[in-house]
């Protein structure tokens, strides 16, 4: 369980993609969408936050069972 | 955070713009780059260098947005390279014809292996070249562009302001003054007439901001890494020139601003300097021999 900043008043479980490892996991996570890259290492130059399909800024709070997408920005070209 | 311009949510903090905001945003920004460094005019046959990626498809719809709004007789020509990876290349090309024939773009296809006899992945095998594949690739990529574009009046690429950052940076590291001096948003004429002109429109759009608008348009891209970028001297000054942009927001285009006022400063009205052609086969060369033919060579040799 990861908890940043500031406590969330339920826990929230959620589904998080990371497009460039093509891999899944769900975590518990409380905390920003800026946290959320800090903590599995991802630079916010280079991904994109998608919420449940909809693009999101990184100041983004998430709920539970929030479906989160990192997509990566960087192409071969 | 709120759009800066309405009430909707932001999709980027940097600027903050909502989704109909951000795409407005980055159009505008495209079309003013084109118009700014008189890119492109209405009446201009242009060829788009194409791979199927993000930054392509977008210049690729930008610069047809941008001819049809000007009803000036222009057209755009789309022109793909396969550099023969295997399971790379072919996912992007199948998606590119998809796009192409969506768009009713006219899409044309130059291979390495057609051309060259070669594909990339026999050269990453046969280890004849010294260094990495990723210098005999552009090569390649290069000379193919090159003829490709032939007759047209211009060549536009998908280069995107990390690109130039990175190429700027890498000219830096490796003191190629030569190098640095052929970049920039628009390639100097050359009097010969061996080489089209080539021009960046979103020269100032950051990857983020390509792939963002890619996305929010939904331009089918799907997320494909070049098997050799890995081990490139590209892809760790891209990772470098990323951190310390999170750390210090608008490093990158502070980077491209100093290079325009310095050494790029009227880099398309100079000159290009190349007149000879390769005896081989009749492309631009400095000396007797083009890059393209002088791997083909040590291939067989
Ligand atoms: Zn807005
Ligand atoms: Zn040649």
């Amino acid at each position: 369980m990861y908890v940043a900043r500031h406590a969330c008043e339920s826990v929230i479980v959620m589904k998080v993609f990371i497009e460039r490892e093509n891999a899944s996991r769900v975590m518990k996570f409380c905390g920003s969408g800026a946290e959320l890259l800090l903590f599995l290492k991802q630079n916010p130059e280079s991904v994109i936050l998608v919420k449940n399909g909809e693009v999101v800024a990184e100041d983004e709070l998430f709920s539970d069972g929030d479906n989160v997408k990192i997509l990566s920005v960087v192409s071969g070209g | 955070m709120r759009c800066g311009a309405c009430t909707n949510n932001a999709v980027l903090l940097n600027p903050a713009y909502c989704k109909s905001h951000f795409v407005k945003y980055f159009e505008d920004k495209v079309f003013d780059t084109i118009k700014r460094f008189r890119m492109i005019t209405p009446s201009d046959r242009v060829c788009v260098a194409v791979s199927g990626g993000k930054d392509s498809l977008s210049v690729l719809y930008l610069v047809k947005k941008f001819l049809d709004a000007k009803k000036g007789g222009g057209s755009v020509v789309a022109l793909a390279i396969n550099e023969g990876i295997e399971g790379y290349r072919q996912k992007t090309l199948d998606d590119l014809k998809l796009f192409c024939s969506q768009q009713k773009i006219e899409l044309r296809l130059l291979s390495y292996k057609e051309e060259f006899g070669t594909t990339l992945d026999y050269l990453v095998q046969q280890k004849k070249i010294a260094g990495k594949p990723c210098g005999a690739c552009g090569t390649f990529r290069r000379s193919l562009l090159n003829r490709g574009s032939k007759g047209f009046d211009k060549l536009v690429t998908g280069h995107n302001m990390d690109d130039e950052v990175q190429a700027i940076m890498m000219n830096i590291f490796r003191h190629h003054l030569e190098l640095a001096l052929r970049s920039g948003p628009k390639t100097p004429q050359n009097p010969a007439g061996l080489f089209v002109q080539r021009v960046k429109p979103l020269y100032f759009c950051s990857e983020k901001e390509v792939r963002l608008y890619a996305h929010l348009q939904g331009f089918l891209t799907t997320f494909t890494e070049c098997p050799n970028a890995a081990v490139s001297f590209r892809a760790s000054v891209r990772d470098f020139i990323n951190e310390y942009e999170a750390k210090c927001p608008g490093t990158k285009s502070m980077i491209v601003q100093w290079f325009l006022d310095t050494i790029g400063k009227d880099s398309s009205k100079k000159r290009s300097v190349i007149s000879s052609v390769c005896l081989a086969c009749g492309e631009p060369a400095v000396g007797t021999r083009c890059g393209s033919c002088t791997i083909v060579e040590q291939l067989r040799a």
